[in-house]
């Protein structure tokens, strides 16, 4: 069962961070209902965090459930006024390489790409003009990455976070964000060489 | 696959990854906001976990409860004097002297995973803070103990030692100059037992944040993956917060070096 929802929140941030601070002031008082509210916002991108963290559909359900419980129990330290996306995001990725740890689960993820490969993705002109081959090349090459490198790579490009949200959902400043940024992308570039290597050795 | 991946520059690339997003196959997001709601509903039934989202004195919950039983099987029935919770630690200080201390100091037991400092961050978490007006520490350990055992919510902790040097003399009875203990969270996972006539202690600042001070052998108890550990402290202890994190660091110095030493602790914020 696959999942094709684009959970990129394309909605001016403002608008969505001023909702989600109302919902989670709401939450900080002890309003269940609210919290409940600010989950069902954002499972979506939080399940998809973790499982390229584990690479497990179970444990990542299982890591997005405790870290939003965590999440829950660690409300009346979120700042007033913060986003919550990128705080809650970190502690997802969080739970989850804590699953990863407790599994002893290698790093590397069997990202695939759709069945329907190629689709044009209306908000995505550059994405769309890839074809199958290259667009199946790129996914693949993500999942070789080390999971910091994914990471980055998904909240700003994959999830179109701002940099100023990835910084705040990985915990680092800007400046970090745009050399982890950089250094991912040359390992993408890396992975893509080494994965063409024995293709390119058989057209000999 | 076409040469055109890899002959892009950053932006190209970072243009052709937007969007991307949608020829993955995704596994199916499950639908985890009624069951999270029933999951705290239940668990704020719980009188831990609700003292888990109190800055209160009811938070301190199962390790203090040990710390009394340690006490009680010690024969040690004493009446504490005084209580003072400082994030993850709290400090008693019982009256008269200590019946026995346990000989185990601190660096003689695994005080959790040792990593390199590197991976510190990777595999906590969250970043090791450290003094910037020294050299790295040569030995780094990450541990975590459940601190509610309904939610199995964990608390995290980072612990840096450092061997002795001039200007870290050696802690009595160890082999290292200073230890640094890192704890994520609100969580109370270590407890001191001090004594009124053997321990010197007090309340002072870092940065001008309430800190505590204490010198003289104690006990620590500390909680860990492994269970608790009661351990001997013979070195000069500095606890403070900042940051989310509440800090330990242990030194054979005096409290003003001590404390200049905290004030070079920058943790990032992290959220636990």
């Amino acid at each position: 069962m696959y999942d094709e929802r684009d959970v990129s929140d394309r909605r001016p941030e403002a608008g969505r961070t001023s909702e989600d601070a109302a919902l989670a002031a709401r939450a900080r008082d002890g309003d269940v209902g609210a919290f409940e509210s600010l989950v069902a916002r954002h499972e979506g991108i939080a399940f998809r965090v973790a499982w390229l963290v584990v690479g497990d559909r179970g444990d990542a359900e299982d890591a997005v459930q405790d870290a939003f419980v965590k999440a829950y129990l660690a409300m009346p330290r979120f700042r007033p006024g913060a986003a919550f996306r990128p705080w809650v995001l970190r502690i997802v990725a969080n739970e989850a390489r804590n699953r990863r740890r407790s599994s002893r689960r290698r790093d590397g993820l069997a990202l695939r790409a759709s069945a329907e490969g190629g689709a044009a993705d209306a908000a995505s002109p550059e994405a769309a003009a890839l074809d199958r081959t290259d667009a199946e090349a790129l996914v693949a090459a993500l999942g070789r990455l080390h999971e910091r490198d994914r990471l980055v790579v998904a909240y700003r490009y994959l999830f179109e976070m701002s940099e100023a949200e990835t910084a705040d959902a990985l915990g680092v400043p800007l400046g970090t964000v745009k050399s982890r940024l950089s250094r991912a992308l040359a390992r993408l570039r890396s992975e893509l060489t080494t994965m063409a290597a024995p293709a390119e050795a058989e057209d000999v | 696959m076409s040469d055109r991946l890899r002959a892009m520059n950053d932006a190209e690339l970072g243009d052709a990854l937007s969007g991307l997003g949608s020829h993955i196959r995704w596994p199916a997001t499950p639908a985890v906001a009624r069951s999270v709601g029933e999951t705290i509903r239940g668990l704020e039934a719980s009188p831990s976990l609700v003292a888990s989202r109190l800055s209160v004195p009811s938070r301190r919950r199962t390790l203090i409860a040990v710390a009394a039983v340690l006490l009680l099987l010690a024969g040690a029935a004493l009446a504490t004097k005084l209580v003072i919770e400082l994030g993850a630690v709290a400090i008693e200080v019982l009256p008269g002297r200590p019946d026995a201390l346990p000989s185990t100091v601190v660096t003689d037991v695994p005080l959790g995973r040792e990593i390199p400092l590197a991976r510190a961050a990777e595999i906590a978490g969250f970043p090791a803070a450290l003094p910037s007006g020294v050299p790295a520490p040569t030995r780094t350990w990450v541990d975590e103990a459940i601190v509610d055992f309904e939610s199995e919510v964990v608390g995290r902790r980072i612990v840096s030692a450092w061997p002795p040097t001039s200007t870290l003399p050696r802690i009595e009875g160890t082999d290292v100059g200073a230890v640094l203990m890192q704890f994520e969270g609100p969580w109370q996972v270590a407890s001191k037992l001090l004594s009124e006539e053997t321990n010197d202690y007090g309340m002072t600042r870092v940065s001008g944040r309430q800190a505590f001070w204490t010198t003289g052998a104690h006990e620590l108890l500390l909680l860990t993956d492994a269970g608790s550990r009661r351990l001997l402290v013979t070195g000069n202890v500095l606890i403070w917060q900042e940051g989310g994190f509440t800090f330990r660091l242990e030194t054979a110095l005096a409290e003003r070096a001590a404390i200049g030493i905290a004030e070079t602790v920058s943790p990032s914020d992290d959220p636990g």
